[in-house]
């Protein structure tokens, strides 16, 4: 049972929210032909250097479910399933199972593909909190969450001030050369190939998007000691998630599901608050008057 | 100091308040060493720095003759079709994947390809593409490699 009603409606909206997104992601990967299922037997999964992922490779599940395609279906139904049954009954076991489920796909899709995505990252943070229905706990943990995406850019542009890269004039245009090359070759005329190609022609204005990207990524810092701005650093998310696709052929839209934690949730539910008293007001004008 | 996020935590649930220093810690150990492990995530974005190139190295996959455009494809179904691919080939040339495993792999691609209906021929062809850049930002190829020419069974 949930101590209060105020916890109630919050825990409830935070579930909607984050779990309507992992089930919009996964359907997202089934379009993309990229369930464990649909991936088939891949020949061999690719020799791992972390520890996790050698662990992981150890166990066999990897190796064993891409061979039996009845149970690597029942494995992506489950991806569906327990978001689904954990948003009616918000049941924490659904939750855990989730959690499982979710970080059993994320090592085997890096495994098949031979390169470590960070994209899926998001959905396993987002679940943690869920896995507490104490209310301190749950806010402490929904905190923890918000603080990992600043921490994801902040991080990204520290790197690039540490590592000095930010400071060379060559770097975007180096590495435009070669992350754009196949659309330069498969899609010359289009939109994110005409960008490319200017780009690479202007080192300068490539530098200042290299900087400009650089500057948005820090400007998260600012979220570790007020919220203020978080309602622009969601925007800057955002801009950055669009920015990156254009001038990256970069899709990191699934990243988007830790700007959740910066939504102004009092706000929220004072909206929903009011709905729901419309709705009350509705139901008693409908209701047959008892004498 | 008492409102900060760790501090709430401490106050709140020492086993959480430990199980968050630690991974606090660990990233911060693998980010000193510039080294990653899951779950110790480094957000480098790019920040490594790119040296520049003569020639970029592209795969083209033909089947029936026709190519491929993957890159009009959906990015995660594009990744896993070029990414298995452009990881094996390398290895393969280094000796350390052999001859009948890139023959699984090529089976593999050709076989998911075909459950994406992207395929209506049993033949493949992959070329490996050398290409090198114009001061107008264009990309030509100089060199076209064929790696394999694939006929299903």
């Amino acid at each position: 049972m949930l101590p209060n009603k105020h916890f109630e409606n919050d825990y409830r909206l935070k579930a909607t929210l984050v779990f309507s997104f992992a089930l919009l992601l996964f359907f997202m990967r089934f379009m993309n032909n990229v369930l464990v299922s649909q991936i088939g037997e891949v020949p061999f999964l690719f020799e791992q250097k972390e520890w996790t992922y050698r662990l992981f490779y150890q166990s066999s599940i990897a190796q064993w479910l891409t061979v039996h395609f009845i149970p690597a279906a029942m494995f992506d139904a489950l991806l569906f399933f327990l978001p689904l049954v954990f948003m009616l009954t918000r049941s924490r076991l659904y939750v855990y199972g989730f959690s499982l489920i979710a970080l059993i796909y994320f090592l085997l899709f890096n495994m098949a593909a031979g390169h470590h995505y960070h994209g899926m990252v998001g959905v396993l943070v987002m679940s943690v909190p869920f896995w507490s229905k104490n209310e301190e706990r749950f806010n402490l943990l929904w905190q923890g969450a918000r603080y990992y995406l600043l921490y994801i850019f902040a991080s990204a542009a520290l790197w690039k001030l540490l590592r000095g890269s930010a400071f060379e004039p060559e770097q975007m245009v180096n590495i435009l050369k070669a992350q754009q090359l196949d659309v330069l070759l498969q899609q010359p005329g289009s939109l994110r190939a005409v960008i490319a190609q200017y780009l690479i022609a202007h080192p300068a204005v490539a530098h200042g998007v290299l900087v400009t990207n650089m500057l948005l990524q820090l400007s998260f810092v600012t979220g570790f000691f007020t919220k203020r701005f978080d309602v622009v650093l969601l925007v800057l998310c955002v801009v950055f998630v669009v920015a990156n696709y254009f001038a990256m052929s970069i899709v990191s839209a699934e990243l988007l599901i830790l700007c959740i934690p910066l939504l102004n949730f009092k706000q929220l539910q004072r909206i929903q608050d009011v709905l729901m008293v419309k709705e009350d007001v509705a139901e008693e004008d409908i209701r047959p008057a008892v004498v | 100091m008492e409102k900060t996020w760790l501090h709430r935590l401490w106050k709140a649930d020492k086993r959480l308040f430990a199980l968050i220093a630690i991974y606090i810690t660990g990233l911060a150990w693998f980010a000193l060493r510039q080294h990653e492990e899951f779950p110790f995530l480094l957000y480098g974005m790019y920040s490594l720095k790119e040296k520049p190139q003569d020639t970029y190295i592209a795969y083209a996959i033909k089947v029936d003759g026709k190519e491929v455009r993957y890159t009009t494809l959906w990015d995660l179904q594009k990744e896993m079709i070029v990414s298995p691919l452009t990881h094996a080939i390398p290895l393969y040339e280094s000796g350390k994947i052999s001859e009948h495993e890139m023959k699984q792999l090529y089976a593999w691609l050709f076989r998911y390809m075909a459950d994406m209906r992207m395929v209506e021929d049993n033949t493949m062809t992959i070329e490996k593409l050398t290409c090198r850049y114009a001061p107008n930002g264009t990309a030509e190829v100089i060199n076209r490699e064929t790696v394999i020419n694939y006929v299903a069974e």
